[in-house]
């Protein structure tokens, strides 16, 4: 494999974590909720995976574990963002902080140090595809969690855009009143919507155990969490742009240890190179000024029988 | 329903989380300091006698992190059952007013030593040493920087010799490596760290002259995936033997090893063959399991010096492999003799392994000429 397929190979698993994340943010936000704490979500998705894979040995309950995890994180910050409609902005923080902190703890509680290790997922060759000159090695010998995470883009798409739910969901995060004059509750839709959101974020902690890093330390997932908020801005909400985004992001990680073999990059200091994933943060900012959010993403949304009295 | 009860009810949630975020955060930067788990002392042991003398050990990892907090943790348990001493562990700790903190908690409840592991807390010492004149505070490197110059009485430098350990598993590396190329990853950029690595790359070329040592800087002791990426980076350039520097990121390695039947690693800090059965071959011990209960001992006999280079010649082993036995058995029998040739030189003095005053920065290796330094790479 040359150094150019290596980096693009590297960069598609890098990516993946991010993805799922994206992914699940994204139908968070077009929902109507804005949910910060998508770096929280994520540690404890990886923590639960990490876990059940070391006393189970078994990926696939450790990655339902993962999204199990992500819908218990779903019920806590539904209560606060959508019950009670705190800031969804404080309450991220605060949840993510927390969820370091607590999953931190645990670790160190539960997770022998013996054992941390978690076997790679194995890698998977799509017959035929594989084989292909030079793209073959690159796109179609991934293991399972990344070439899931890519199915996982056309269905949510088709999720937010060709079904009644996605409907709903999207007339909730831009104009709540709109689903609730058709009878329909904007908290349930929403509810549902933080819920899916957040089980998809913690299949991205999963995948950063099973598929990126092979175990858990407290600081695995790294910031890939405010990655992933950074991607769905960069996206405008468009599943099939998170891939681009996080792809971008998965490059610039993969390519900082891949430099030296490019003859272009191969004097350019290291500590440029790593600051590359942050620099690409910021220009993605500054390309994606003037995004509109959802039009009631991130607010709160009190029924109009609570507001007139009732 | 009224706005004002909404409005408490709202603060309430919010100050219930608050409240929740704090207490969390504080169990995980205090890594359970008022828990007794931590907390160790000799009664009931049949080790040393009992003392009424008090320690804390504050650490930047944990004592499941496989690494360096690992290695400092063990180290306690052992001072408690080896010196009778009450010490108390205390992981998770990165920032200066962490270390402030627990240092103050610790000193005003009557402890007399305080030793800090993390690098860059130097200054920390000092202050500390200055507001608490009964208790000696420790660090585990020696004085280095602006206004540590005459650091006061009662603080006490030590710097174990980490770098033993990286030179003598680089010359396993160099023996070892089928490829003739090797890789070292390394978290952060300071000078005790830049040694490892350097001493690493030294030790392959003092067996291998002719062996490439690919070096590459992570910058990050937390994350493995980094490490795990950039070494997988080496092994796509023929490296098939791994070493890190790399904290608690080091299972990156053993990890992009794993995946890589055929390479081997070196950990370090611990005993890493638990974590990775088939791709460990050893593990480079700086062995702090040895050196606290060093330490607290001199402490309680009342002649720990103020500063303090361990290397060859202790009575305890600084900087030495510990191998994983299955996957070491694999290795021929002519190579086991000439790593025993360069191990006994280590601990002779007769290599004279630099130290970071002379290759405390990152690449100082390659201006260093192997025969100067005791090698002889012919033999």
């Amino acid at each position: 494999m040359s150094t150019t397929q290596l980096v693009l190979a590297t960069g598609i698993t890098l990516m993946a974590p991010i993805l799922w994340a994206a992914l699940g943010e994204l139908i968070t936000e077009q929902s109507g909720t804005l949910n910060v704490g998508i770096e929280g979500v994520m540690i404890l998705g990886a923590f639960t995976t990490a876990l059940v894979y070391q006393r189970s040995g078994s990926p696939v309950l450790a990655l339902l574990a993962a999204v199990g995890s992500g819908l218990l994180c779903a019920v806590m910050l539904g209560a606060l963002y959508i019950r009670r409609g705190t800031d969804q902005i404080v309450t991220g923080i605060v949840f993510s902080s927390a969820a370091v902190g607590i999953a931190a703890v645990l670790s160190e509680k539960l997770l022998s140090a013996d054992s941390v290790q978690v076997s790679s997922l194995p890698t998977l060759s799509i017959p035929l595809l594989s084989k292909l000159p030079w793209v073959g090695p690159v796109l179609f010998e991934q293991n399972a969690l990344v070439f899931a995470a890519l199915i996982a883009v056309p269905c949510v798409w088709y999720l937010m855009h060709r079904t009644w739910f996605g409907l709903h969901a999207r007339a909730a995060g831009e104009r709540p009143l709109v689903p609730e004059t058709a009878g329909l509750s904007v908290r349930g839709i929403r509810y549902v919507g933080l819920a899916l959101g957040c089980a998809l974020t913690a299949v991205g902690g999963a995948t950063l155990v099973l598929s990126v890093a092979g175990t858990f330390q407290p600081g695995v997932t790294n910031g890939r969490g405010f990655i992933a908020l950074a991607v769905v801005v960069l996206a405008r909400w468009n599943p099939y742009r998170a891939v681009l985004g996080a792809l971008i992001f998965g490059l610039a990680q993969a390519l900082q240890f891949q430099a030296d073999s490019v003859p272009v990059l191969a004097d350019v200091p290291t500590s440029i190179l790593l600051m590359v994933p942050y620099v690409v943060a910021v220009v993605v900012v500054l390309l994606t000024h003037g995004s509109r959010y959802p039009g009631a993403a991130g607010a709160p949304y009190r029924p109009r029988a609570e507001q007139v009295g009732f | 329903m009224s706005t004002t009860g909404d409005g408490r009810r709202r603060s309430l949630a919010i100050l219930v989380l608050v409240a929740a975020c704090l207490l969390a955060l504080a169990l995980g930067a205090c890594g359970g300091s008022d828990s007794n788990d931590d907390s160790t002392s000799a009664a009931g042991t049949t080790g040393g006698a009992k003392t009424d003398y008090k320690v804390a050990v504050l650490s930047v990892g944990n004592k499941t992190d496989g690494s360096y907090g690992q290695s400092l943790a063990e180290g306690s348990a052992g001072a408690a059952t080896k010196t009778g001493a009450k010490v108390d562990f205390v992981g998770n700790l990165n920032t200066p007013d962490q270390y402030v903190s627990q240092g103050t908690s610790f000193a005003q409840a009557g402890y007399n030593m305080v030793l800090i592991g993390h690098g860059a807390m130097g200054p920390v010492v000092v202050q500390l040493a200055k507001k608490f004149p009964d208790t000696t505070f420790c660090h585990t490197l020696l004085p280095f920087g602006r206004g540590m110059e005459n650091p006061p009485r009662n603080t006490c430098f030590f710097f174990a010799r980490g770098e033993l350990g990286a030179f003598r598993a680089g010359a396993l590396a160099g023996l070892i490596s089928r490829s003739g190329v090797v890789g070292a990853n390394q978290a952060l950029v300071f000078p005790a760290l830049n040694a490892q690595i350097n001493d690493f790359a030294l030790g392959v070329k003092c067996v291998n002259p002719r062996a490439d040592v690919l070096t590459t800087i992570t910058n990050n002791d937390a994350d493995p995936s980094p490490t795990k990426t950039a070494s997988e980076a080496q092994i796509a350039k023929g490296a098939d033997v791994l070493f890190g520097a790399t904290g608690t990121a080091m299972a990156g390695v053993f990890q992009a090893a794993n995946d890589h039947p055929g390479t081997l690693a070196i950990g370090q800090y611990v005993d890493a063959a638990p974590s990775a059965p088939r791709a460990v071959v050893a593990s480079t011990i700086v062995n702090y399991q040895d050196v606290v209960p060093y330490l607290v001992q001199q402490g309680i006999d009342g002649r720990l010096p103020q500063q303090q280079v361990l290397g060859s010649g202790l009575p305890i082993r600084i900087g030495y492999l510990k191998f994983n036995d299955p996957v070491y058995a694999q290795v021929s029998a002519d190579q086991k003799a000439a790593y025993d040739k360069i191990d006994a030189a280590v601990e002779s003095d007769a290599i004279k392994v630099p130290g970071p005053d002379r290759v405390g920065n990152p690449g100082d290796w390659r201006n260093v000429d192997v025969s100067t330094i005791g090698c002889k790479p012919a033999a």
